[in-house]
């Protein structure tokens, strides 16, 4: 079975894959580093990475109804060539274990080298790049992303196409004046409602004062993604 | 057992119906609520909940889960949501992660959506100027993206949290359509500088000193959020609504 995404992708990526047959007698221990043909040879994912790619296929396969499914990854890497974050960009495979796995494969890789050629033909100062915001928390994204030679894994007879594309990222002072965490936007309105309802209600004076610890409060909501209602519990609802 | 002559306990929450269920904070002792109460405390709790959730699911890419989550938040909530407060946040929560997934003409409807329920605070029309202006620019739309974080600076927020991302969006924009930060703009920058208890900067044009401001202000708080500055408790909590 050849979806549309297997489909088009093996038509656009004509240019060749890593090719990593998976299970009878080819297993990640003593499996070659995967060797790259066709044209697109370039930026590869490192032979470490594709095993443990091999391996989340292998223990997930089985699960699997079809015979061949792509993902599509993009991953942040820093000029020192650390991945800040991957995330699947598309996913035919539907299974939780394995895309998470991936994920986190991708995630612990390093790709040194790849962003700088990106960055000299980045345009200058990509102005409030909000994918820079997200999960990369604060970088900029800089530039063109590089395609990576596509990953073909083959594990209990299902196929599966892994592309990744890397996008250069630069941490820098402007981007983190520029964008304060999603987690902190969260947790704003609350500081504004604890300000407006700064008294104790009575049943918490004896413990925490007359008084709600606003700022504290709003600490503890951006360290830890949660109001701390026991030190500064929120006002009820008024009627309208 | 409440006594024939006994008055029923009013619900602290709403001050207004009788209380009847109970309900407790986290580590607190336990309370009566009316019936109404309880089910609009508990919703609040799950927005949190959710709101959290989302962000996470979106930051590991599972954006359409993300969003689903927040829709399905939505349909329960909506016969308790009445001032809309729920939904309002939802919508700022929508936008961010439209925008940060790179959808941004979905995100740009979605900022028309949250217009359409209206703002109640100062520092909601904030949020959503920079959304909006945030999608804007990345559609291609730089002057409108202007206008846009323009009209709701326009609108002078009483706490200026997180002001130096609007500043600076202020003076990219501004710069991108090739022209200088409108001087008006000097009293916000004025107004950030007082909240935040620091000396104006020294910069020779608007756009700088507000880079400057942007950048002093990143890790702090206004002063009037300060618990420092709160012991004595004699300050009023800033003005409320417009
Ligand atoms: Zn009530």
């Amino acid at each position: 079975m050849a979806t549309r995404l297997t489909a088009s992708l093996g038509l656009a990526l004509g240019l060749g894959f890593v090719f990593t047959p998976f299970g009878c007698g080819s297993g990640p221990i003593g499996n070659p580093r995967p060797s790259h043909h066709g044209s697109g040879d370039g930026p590869s994912v490192p032979a470490a990475t594709v095993s443990e790619l091999e391996a989340c296929a292998e223990h997930g396969a089985g699960r699997l109804k079809g015979t061949h499914y792509a993902i599509i990854f993009d991953v942040d890497v820093m000029e020192s060539g650390e991945v800040r974050a991957a995330k699947i960009r598309e996913s035919e495979i539907g299974d939780r274990e394995i895309e998470t796995c991936m994920e986190h494969a991708l995630q612990a890789m390093s790709l040194p080298g790849v962003v700088t050629p990106l960055r000299s033909s980045a345009p200058e100062g990509v102005m409030l790049s909000p994918h820079a915001r997200g999960a990369m928390g604060n970088v900029v994204v800089l530039g063109p992303a590089v395609s990576l030679v596509p990953v073909l894994i083959v594990a209990a007879g299902v196929t599966i196409i892994v592309v990744v594309t890397a996008h250069a990222v630069e941490e820098t002072a402007e981007a983190i004046r520029r964008r304060p965490r999603k987690v902190e936007k969260l947790c704003y309105p609350l500081l504004e409602e604890c300000l407006e309802n700064p008294w104790q209600p009575e049943w918490n004076r004896r413990k925490f004062g007359n008084y709600k610890q606003c700022e504290a409060c709003f600490d503890h909501c951006v360290k830890k993604a949660v109001w701390p209602e026991d030190k500064c519990p929120r006002p009820g609802s008024r009627p309208k | 057992m409440q006594a024939p002559d006994e008055k029923p306990e009013i619900c602290w929450s709403c001050n207004e119906n009788e209380a009847t269920e109970p309900f407790a904070y986290p580590g607190a002792p336990l309370t009566l609520v009316c019936a109404r109460c309880l089910e609009w405390l508990s919703m609040r709790d799950e927005l949190e909940h959710v709101l959290g959730q989302s962000l996470e699911l979106a930051e590991r890419g599972h954006i359409d889960e993300a969003l689903e989550r927040l829709n399905a938040f939505l349909e329960k909530s909506r016969g308790c949501d009445h001032d809309r407060r729920f939904a309002r946040r939802v919508a700022h929560v929508r936008a961010m992660i439209l925008s940060d997934a790179g959808r941004y003409a979905e995100a740009e409807q979605a900022c028309k959506a949250w217009a359409q329920l209206g703002f109640t605070r100062v520092s909601e029309r904030w949020e959503h100027g920079f959304e909006t202006a945030l999608a804007l620019d990345a559609l291609g739309r730089p002057r409108e993206a202007l206008a846009a974080l323009e009209d709701a600076l326009g609108h002078r927020d009483p706490y200026l949290f997180s002001v130096g991302e609007k500043l600076v969006a202020l003076v990219e924009l501004s710069e991108k359509l090739g022209q200088p930060v409108d001087p008006k703009w000097q009293s916000l920058a004025e107004a950030v500088a007082e909240a935040y208890g620091i000396e104006m900067p020294a910069h020779e044009s608007l756009a700088e000193r507000m880079l400057a401001l942007a950048e002093m202000t990143r890790e702090m708080l206004p002063k009037c959020a300060r618990d420092s500055e709160n012991d004595d408790r004699t300050r009023k909590p800033p003005q409320l609504d417009e």
